[in-house]
């Protein structure tokens, strides 16, 4: 879902701008949209996608040594894009 | 637009909703006609019979004499004429009077018409609308279904074949070209509304009476209307809209501490304290908005009874409303009378007052009193320990290296003597999402987001951008630990330094079995004995001052500059540049002219008069004395 807005449940808006896979989990990195004003805030979130239920679910990455590693591959995908 | 035909996939197609709305809108169109004519014939009535007491001028007299070519002297046709139109007076007041209520009948008609057509109007739009959110909500379960299927076929190592891909395209198309049709309907439909409210506007009866009292009245109803009547408490309402303002602000970090506290990540007694000031300040707030419902009141008050009663009601008619109990010219009776009597239906022009100033929400009073009384106390592991000691001071990677966890972590840490973070860091932290969230909804973002994007993305490719990004991500680590914990790692760090092959072990109560990994695996080697200290230039970063705990660090207090730490009697051992060359001798000025740097891309690294401690500060940082290595300070 990468360059579309994803809307939480809690009306947060994030536009996804990289998705990757690893370790058969999907990761993406987005920034926050301020909805009334239709501009990108400040707000940078590194997340995990989950399909659990039939339902999409967004959370934290609440392994460090994932997070690091994920965060990692995000910040080398930037650079190269 | 006008034809009805829309562009969809297949080509140009006809708007099959559009159907329904055409004919309200012709019917519509024919009445307006009709009344136009209607009022066209009396406005050339009146423009012959021009006002009650105008007289005929002697030029005008002149000219129909000379063109009718009238055999009498012009005295004797003058006299005449005057007379004739003395004669008619009468019955041009009757003519005048009955075609003041031919127009009143004719607006109270078109008032229906208008009534009648909004009704069809509203109904139109609710089965539009209704249409358009089922599309809405099918759009969207396809976008989810779309990426549920591409999660599902990660975890199956599946790869989704191109006639799936190009048969969610497809239906995703044809919905949106249906909701397209839909929102084509609905302008058409705004537009009817704009069309009938300007003809009702037009058709007021405002100041298109012929009497010349009652158009004042209209006139000074107007007026009236047209006042501010909250110039008489404008002071009171702007402090309680500031202090709105201000309490809404506050309400927003209120809620982030709510869930900082559901996370154990402040102490009930905080959370209180700031629930407790939030209380008060809601109980100033209300008082300030009853002071100024109050003043709204009697505003209001003050307005209705400088109303006056409609002109054309005599003394009589007047006594006898009272009465009746109709006592203000104001209410649903005192309309319905002026029904009865003829004068005007619905547009009865009532002074309308100061508006209402909004209120204050019950529940956010409530919101406050519901969190728990429960002890939150942060838990120290080894997992946050060794994240919060590899995120600090350094860029983007973090270091975990093979052997038993915690100490050549610990080690390093110990290069950075004091911990550093630099304002990016505080300015700029990735956030967290307190919470597993569902995805409710997958948008198109529309082109004015798209050129903000636009923007971000070319700032990332720049060196400042990837820097800035580095510190945001590693951030994410730091968010979501207790300021406590770092105190701790604080002072394991000053403890290491005195014995450099101290571990760190995890206290055996705060991890499980289940937890301890043999070997973490590496993300990135670094030797124990790596020169990264302060002033090092990582990804192109010139750290040169310093704190003494992770607390201060994190937020920004009590900085100190480690060129007064480290100064004194210390050596220039060697130059080091952001490209990652090394000068052991010469002065700084060679060595920019060598690069081509500048000085905020030099570090310098100094050693102390023992030889022993070791310390990199930037090379903007050194006074002119001390710019070549060798060289005391």
């Amino acid at each position: 879902m990468i360059d579309k807005i994803v809307v939480l449940n809690d009306k947060t808006k994030i536009y996804i701008l990289d998705e990757i896979e690893y370790k058969g989990k999907r990761f993406v990195y987005g920034v926050e949209c301020e909805s009334s004003v239709e501009d990108i805030t400040e707000n940078y979130y590194i997340l995990e996608i989950n399909l659990s239920n039939d339902k999409l679910l967004l959370n934290d990455i609440n392994d460090i040594e994932i997070e690091s590693v994920v965060n990692n591959i995000f910040l080398s995908r930037i650079k190269n894009k | 637009m006008n034809s009805g035909y829309i562009l969809g996939p297949r080509g140009f197609e006809k708007n099959n909703y559009l159907d329904s709305i055409i004919p309200i809108l012709d019917n519509f169109n024919l009445q307006l006609e009709k009344l136009n004519q209607i009022n066209k014939q009396k406005d050339v009535l009146m423009s012959e019979y021009a006002g009650n007491n105008n007289d005929v001028s002697e030029e005008q007299l002149r000219e129909w004499y000379n063109e009718d070519n009238i055999s009498m002297p012009f005295e004797k046709y003058k006299e005449e004429i005057l007379k004739e139109r003395q004669k008619k007076q009468p019955q041009l007041d009757q003519l005048l009077q009955r075609n003041k209520y031919e127009y009143n009948a004719n607006v109270r008609y078109m008032q229906d018409i208008i009534y009648e057509t909004s009704q069809n109007i509203q109904l139109e739009r609710k089965q539009i609308q209704r249409k358009l959110d089922e599309f809405n909500i099918q759009l969207n379960q396809l976008r989810l279904d779309r990426e549920k299927i591409g999660i599902q076929y990660d975890a199956e190592r599946r790869i989704i074949n191109e006639g799936m891909l190009k048969e969610f395209r497809q239906k995703e198309d044809s919905l949106i070209f249906e909701i397209q049709k839909l929102q084509q309907a609905l302008k058409k439909l705004d537009d009817m509304h704009n069309l009938m409210k300007e003809s009702l506007e037009k058709y007021s009866l405002g100041l298109r009476t012929l009497n010349p009292i009652e158009r004042e009245f209209y006139e000074e109803i107007k007026k009236a209307n047209d006042q501010d009547y909250t110039t008489n408490y404008k002071k009171e309402l702007d402090e309680y809209n500031k202090l709105l303002e201000m309490y809404e602000e506050d309400y927003e970090r209120f809620i982030d501490l709510n869930n900082k506290l559901l996370n154990d990540e402040i102490s009930y007694e905080e959370y209180k304290k700031y629930a407790d000031y939030m209380l008060e300040r809601y109980d100033s707030l209300k008082e300030q908005y009853n002071k100024v419902n109050e003043l709204y009141e009697k505003t209001k008050e003050e307005v209705a009874n400088n109303q006056k009663w409609h002109p054309s009601l005599t003394e009589e008619q007047i006594e006898d409303l009272k009465r009746r109990g109709i006592r203000k010219p104001t209410g649903y009776e005192y309309e319905k009378y002026l029904n009865t009597m003829g004068l005007d239906k619905d547009r009865i022009p009532v002074p309308i007052g100061p508006t209402q100033v909004s209120g204050l929400g019950e529940k956010k009073k409530d919101d406050v009193l519901k969190i728990d009384k429960k002890e939150h106390k942060p838990k120290l592991t080894w997992k946050t320990a060794a994240a919060v000691a590899a995120g600090i001071g350094i860029g983007a990677t973090v270091f975990f290296t093979a052997g038993p966890l915690g100490v050549t972590v610990m080690n390093i840490a110990a290069a950075i003597t004091k911990v550093v973070v630099s304002k990016k860091l505080a300015k700029a932290r990735a956030k967290r999402l307190s919470g597993i969230k569902e995805v409710e909804k997958i948008e198109i973002p529309d082109s004015k987001l798209k050129a903000a994007i636009f923007k971000l993305k070319q700032y990332l490719k720049s060196e400042e951008g990837l820097r800035d990004m580095s510190w945001l991500l590693t951030s994410a680590i730091l968010t979501g630990t207790s300021l406590s914990i770092i105190d701790g790692i604080s002072n394991a760090i000053e403890a290491s330094k005195a014995q450099p092959t101290q571990t760190i072990e995890p206290s055996p109560e705060s991890i499980s079995q289940a937890q301890v990994e043999p070997t973490p695996k590496p993300i990135t080697q670094v030797e124990p004995t790596t020169e990264i200290g302060i002033g090092d230039s990582i990804d192109g970063m010139n750290i040169t001052e310093g704190y003494d705990t992770a607390n201060w660090a994190i937020n920004n207090n009590n900085a100190e500059s480690l060129l007064t730490q480290y100064g004194e009697g210390a050596t220039i051992k060697e130059f080091v540049t952001s490209s990652g060359e090394h000068f052991t001798s010469g002065s700084l000025q060679d060595v920019m002219s060598q690069t081509g740097l500048g000085a905020d891309d030099i570090a310098a690294r100094l050693i102390t008069s023992n030889g022993g401690e070791y310390a990199w500060v930037g090379a903007d940082q050194l006074g002119a004395v001390a710019e070549t290595v060798g060289k005391v300070l």
